[in-house]
């Protein structure tokens, strides 16, 4: 033997078989604690198990679910997105006004608060991967301001969305399904295979898995961490447009406290906060862990005001949970 | 040495000095515009009472924001002082409607607020959870508790010491004004003359080298948390004194100016350095424009679009001054992927 | 912890200097093995240090330096073989049990914290006071007095740290593990970064430690400085012991001789005959890279194999890291097939054809989470486009799955994660991400640090193989068999310049190391 390593720089490694049986496993965990919630929910609860409570669910679920998908995306490429909720209120704000004050019809508003979302995505991502502001400082930022101007464009007052097609998005539905379960679904199929099919979900992963040799691999960094904000921006907007169709009006605080709401979904779906490992489908089934635990609440006479406590230590344990079945691996 | 292409390389001179007076002074300056302008619309904005009036009205911010200083300098964070600050004081609220002493109430609102903090200490330290999701979940739950505790109803507490907080006063020096200059005091004694406030400093900027130095690095995050947790508790006191109750929804979004205080002070989000006197102006900033907004009767919209552009516009500020004084990135350029990549290439075959 | 006292060395031990050869020695290694899966890092290795001397450790990269000295500092538990200090045996387990024994270590990664202050950075974890307020004045005092003690004059003590060069920040590291005490001192290739004069003032710092009794184990490739410096020195070849010398009378070719020992056969593919560089597909002239490299110019033609070596520091690395945009303050021309090209992303050297490959898979190489499938398309994922933004998986699927073939990487799938491979598997990897990118100069930074024989067998066919298929590769290597074994050309860089350039067959190892440690021939 001519040559040796001083020491090779890692030791055997894990048997590949079971280190990919392990993500299979980990996935299948989730959908395992999303069925075992659903019956015992149905079980412990005469009502939880009327349609009209479970279209119900599908619907409350739509909103935080859609705001998911975006942070999800942001997560991947190792940023955060804390400005979602004032985007869902600046969005609705802008379109409520179009449709109230300028008669607009109503698929240009809509569209006018679709790119008013991608914009402040856009800021949000200029400010986080040119100006290197940290992602939590800077989507802190936005929030106040873009929460402020949307509260200036509404003049802090309240103004009601009566606009037909508003309504029928809010009640009607296709086959049994709310439209807006619907349209939460379809956006969950497109990024789904947006993420798994495309070169940009591709990069996605490369980038937060490993920066740096994304880089030296010649993945454009800069454009793919950009428009990870400006998805997160437009997604937001469209639950800021179904926000405005439920709620039938848009107030001072539509959407506030969201953005927590939608990480908590991504976490309970497993996602790794710094970033390279998550799924859009496992942020779907965190959605509806989140979902399902705070309709079963409210059915069995836990008042609102207790969901949020439940929504903080929820987190907590899919975290903890998630932490030590990590280590007994 | 030999040659001169050993030597490191330094930006030049002047630029470090407009970076480092841009650093040091620049947020001073702004704040001196601000008082300014303040004061041209509004004469009595620099009289003693208002001045005294806007620190004790945010008397919470500045205290919270020495803890939050720690949690930054050592690279953590913490989203939950806003709620806690809720949940303590309703802790306070509720032990003092069922015993009537404020003594045991204030030890039980220390207690319950430290006990807290140790234990999301323990979550990030020795469990090793991001301290992001901890403080954010805590940010979550602690004001669902102290809104579902109380039913979302305020506990009033009257006792002669609210009283004496809210009215004792030395010439225009009341109680709260004393406690943010204790508050300071002890940060800065921390900070400087002790292992934890010497170890924070470590852990920020390098917790592998600090650990291989032999510091037990768990003990002294989860007592640097456990000291967040009095700092809170102590902004908790006073935010009760000031309303004359526990309220489940006191202090709403103070996580975020006592964030935006310490950087825009001028300490950097990334940790490892840092002081005090950095935070004091970020803080004075925030008390200025938060009174000096509300003088001018700005209704809370306008309002929120100014403080956030403001803090915006200060980041940049700060930013750019760093890397005035920086020169372009170094051998960490690898480290930062971002910098390269937005060259596109312009020289292809 | 007494942490207020002065800080430093013991007085007595001045006194105690010990000139007697038959003393029995301070520290004393006896028949040390240390087996790695698929290899033996040390095979039975003695080693005897006296107190009060410099004695150097020699030996090719792979030789078992290293592995020795972090059995020595509790990195590493030894399989077997005993650890006598002062007579005493020991057992050390952790690189604390190491300080307690007074055996202090300066690795060449500094484990510093760069925003404290020196002072703050030499008594760290250990400040003196009441165990909670630090007691300031202490530290300074002392590391005033440690400084004195080292006629270290030109550091600060409250200076930060990172804002120190880094010769100095060596100095402080040096400084924080002598606060210790040690009765015994390694410190592992500490002049790799230093000028010539800062080297002259570590040795001179280094002659008093000798003087006040430490005995110094020193890690070197530089052998001129070893022979105007050290005591003694241990030669370690292939993780073995081939002797112990004395340096008195000893010659820079016999330390060459020791180090190499007899020609062993190896096992590199060598090309029959030398391969045409007719067609110049790269050219560089007058290329410098602030405070690394100096105004080198080359060619380097298609289907042919670099290599460029040099001792560590000597600026290789960094020239490989400017022609892939990696590297900062950077000047000069390069061409690519003749027409001048401007360099500044590895994006744009990936446009250009060029890849590189570093000895730091993890961190530069590969994405872990990633499949393996993953990582080889990534650089080409344009290439399996289909409507415009989607991923053709079939075709991706094929041609990784012919890549692998090709190359011969050993995954259960294509679909594992990449982190589960070995690390000669991974170095495949990243060889075959480059490879389906179809780029046409490949550059290489330590391709085979690390990996076990065999793999590093293969890495070398395929290199070879590349270059026939008319390929340019360069490799940036220490390891001189390596570089021999491989390269039609071999460019020899010293102290930042490019000094020597031999034709393959022109020049055995003893030549080619006396060029790397500077020789002109």
């Amino acid at each position: 033997m001519a040559n040796m390593a001083e020491a090779p720089e890692r030791r055997p490694s894990l048997i590949p078989a079971r280190a990919d049986g392990w993500t299979a496993l980990s996935t299948l965990s989730t959908v395992v604690v999303v069925i075992a919630l659903f019956l015992f929910f149905g079980l412990t609860s005469e009502r939880f198990f009327l349609p009209q409570n479970l279209l119900n669910i599908l619907k409350q679920m739509s909103i935080v679910g859609i705001l998911g998908i975006g942070m999800t995306v942001v997560i991947l490429v190792g940023g955060i997105d804390l400005s979602v909720g004032s985007v869902v209120l600046l969005s609705s704000a802008v379109t409520a006004l179009l449709l109230d004050s300028y008669d607009v019809a109503p698929v240009p508003a809509i569209g006018a608060g679709l790119v008013i979302g991608a914009l402040v995505g856009l800021v949000n991502g200029v400010l986080v991967e040119v100006a290197g502001i940290s992602p939590v400082i800077a989507t802190l930022g936005t929030l106040i301001a873009v929460r402020g101007l949307g509260q200036i464009l509404i003049e802090n007052t309240y103004i009601w969305v009566t606009d037909p097609l508003f309504v029928d998005i809010a009640s009607d539905t296709i086959a049994f399904l709310p439209i807006m379960a619907v349209i939460m679904l379809v956006l969950y199929v497109v990024f789904a295979i947006v993420l798994k099919q495309t070169v940009f979900g591709r990069y996605v992963y490369a980038i937060g898995g490993n920066p740096i040799a994304a880089r030296l691999s010649g993945v454009p960094l800069l454009r793919v961490k950009i428009l990870a904000y400006v998805l997160s921006g437009l997604l937001a907007a469209v639950a800021g447009m179904l926000t405005a169709a439920t709620v039938g009006v848009v107030g001072p605080n539509a959407g506030a406290g969201m953005e927590f709401n939608a990480i908590a979904a991504v976490v309970l779906g497993g996602a790794r906060l710094s970033g390279g490992v998550g799924r859009v489908e496992k942020t779907l089934l965190g959605t509806a862990i989140f979902t399902m635990v705070l309709n079963y609440l409210t059915l069995s006479g836990v008042t609102a005001i207790w969901q949020q406590t439940v929504t903080g230590f929820l987190v907590l344990g899919a975290v903890l949970l998630e932490r030590f079945v990590q280590r007994g691996k | 040495m030999s040659d001169a292409m050993t030597q490191p390389p330094t930006p030049s001179l002047t630029r470090q000095d407009a970076g480092r007076f841009l650093g040091d002074y620049g947020l001073l300056v702004i704040l001196v515009l601000l008082v300014l302008i303040f004061n041209a619309a509004n004469p009595t904005f620099l009289s003693v009472a208002n001045i005294t009036k806007m620190l004790e009205q945010n008397a919470p911010l500045f205290i919270v924001a020495v803890g939050m200083t720690f949690a930054i300098i050592s690279r953590n964070i913490d989203l939950s002082p806003g709620s806690m600050i809720a949940l303590v004081g309703v802790v306070m609220g509720m032990i003092f409607a069922s015993t009537g002493s404020i003594l045991l109430a204030l030890l039980g609102g220390f207690a319950a607020s430290i006990l807290i903090y140790v234990v999301n200490g323990i979550l990030i330290a020795k469990i090793g959870i991001n301290p992001l999701i901890v403080t954010l979940a805590a940010w979550i739950w602690a004001r669902g508790l102290a809104v579902s505790l109380t039913g979302g109803d305020s506990i009033v507490i009257r006792d002669p010491f609210i009283t004496f907080m809210n009215n004792a006063k030395i010439w225009e020096i009341k109680p709260a004004l004393v406690l943010i200059v204790l508050a300071f005091a002890l940060g800065w004694f921390l900070l400087n003359r002790t292992r934890l406030g010497r170890y924070t400093y470590a852990m920020g900027g390098d917790e592998r080298a600090t650990i291989q130095a032999g510091v037990d690095v768990v003990f002294y995050k989860i007592l640097m948390f456990a000291m967040l947790g009095f700092f809170t508790a102590v902004g908790a006191v006073i935010t009760i004194s000031r309303l004359g109750a526990a309220a489940p929804d006191a202090a709403y979004g103070l996580e975020l100016d006592a964030i935006v205080a310490v950087i825009i002070g001028g300490n950097p989000f990334q940790g490892g350095e840092g002081n005090l006197r950095k935070t004091l102006l970020g803080a004075l900033f925030i008390a200025i424009l938060n009174n000096g907004l509300s003088n001018l009767g700005m209704i809370d919209a306008y309002f929120n679009v100014y403080k956030g552009l403001a803090i915006i516009a200060a980041l940049l500020f700060g930013l750019v001054s760093r890397r005035l004084l920086e020169g372009k990135g170094g051998d960490d350029e690898l480290l930062d992927p971002v910098g390269v990549s937005w060259v596109e290439p312009s020289g292809s075959v | 912890m007494r942490p207020s006292e002065p800080v430093f060395m013991n007085p007595d031990l001045t006194a105690m200097r010990i000139h007697d050869d038959y003393a029995p020695p301070i520290l004393e290694m006896r028949g040390i093995v240390k087996r790695f899966p698929g290899l033996v890092a040390l095979d039975g290795v003695d080693l005897s240090v006296r107190r009060g001397e410099i004695h150097a450790l020699i030996g090719q990269n792979g030789a078992g330096k290293s592995t020795l000295m972090k059995i020595l500092s509790g990195v590493y538990t030894p399989d077997e073989g005993d650890i006598r200090v002062e007579g005493l045996p020991v057992s050390i387990h952790y690189p604390r049990e190491a300080l307690r024994l007074g055996i202090g270590t300066v690795y060449q990664d500094l484990s510093l914290v760069p925003q404290l202050s020196v002072a703050d950075n030499i008594y760290l974890g250990r400040e003196p006071g009441n165990g909670f307020v630090i007691d300031q004045t202490a530290i300074r005092r002392s590391t005033q007095a440690l400084f004195r003690r080292l006629e270290v004059r030109d550091i600060d003590g409250d200076e930060r740290v990172g804002r120190l060069p880094l010769a100095q920040q060596q100095l402080v590291e040096i400084a924080k593990v002598l606060s210790h005490e040690p009765r015994i001192l390694i410190l592992d290739e500490p002049t790799a970064p230093l000028a010539d004069e800062e080297t002259a003032h570590l040795f001179r710092i280094l002659r008093g430690l000798r003087e006040q009794g430490i005995a110094i184990i020193f890690i070197s490739h530089r052998f001129k400085e070893i022979l105007q410096q050290c005591d003694r020195a241990t030669i370690l070849r292939n993780g073995r012991l081939v002797t112990t010398i004395d340096m008195q009378g000893v010659s820079e070719d016999e330390l060459v001789e020791l180090t190499i020992g007899e020609r062993l056969e190896t096992f590199f593919h060598h090309a029959e005959q030398m391969r045409a560089n007719a067609d110049v597909v790269l050219e560089v002239s007058h290329l410098s890279v602030r405070r690394a490299v100096r105004d080198v110019s080359f060619t380097v033609g298609r289907g042919e194999i670099v290599g460029i070596t040099g001792l560590l520091g000597a600026g290789q690395n960094e020239l490989a890291r400017a022609l892939f945009g990696i590297q900062d303050g950077v000047r000069g021309t390069i061409k690519r097939r003749g027409l001048v090209v401007r360099i500044r992303s590895p994006r744009q050297a990936v446009r250009l054809g060029i890849g590189l490959l570093t000895e730091h898979r993890k961190l530069e190489g590969l994405v872990p989470d990633m499949s393996v499938k993953e990582n080889i398309s990534l650089p080409s994922l344009a290439a399996f486009r289909r409507l415009t933004m989607f991923i053709h998986n079939g075709r991706e699927r094929w041609a990784v799955r012919e890549s692998m073939q090709q190359l011969n990487v050993k995954a259960a799938s294509s679909k594992v994660k990449v982190s589960t491979l070995s690390g000669g598997n991974q170095q495949k990897v990243i060889l075959g991400k480059w490879l389906l990118r179809d780029l046409d100069v490949l550059i290489f930074i330590s391709p085979t640090q690390g990996i076990d024989v065999g793999a590093k067998a293969e890495i070398y066919a395929h290199l070879s193989e590349l270059a026939n298929q008319g390929k340019s590769i360069i490799v940036v290597s220490e390891d001189l068999l390596e570089i021999l074994g491989i390269s039609d050309r071999i460019f020899v860089m010293y102290n930042r310049r490019l000094t020597r350039i031999f034709q393959r067959g022109e020049v055995d190892e003893e030549t080619l190391l006396s060029a790397v440690q500077g020789a002109t021939l």
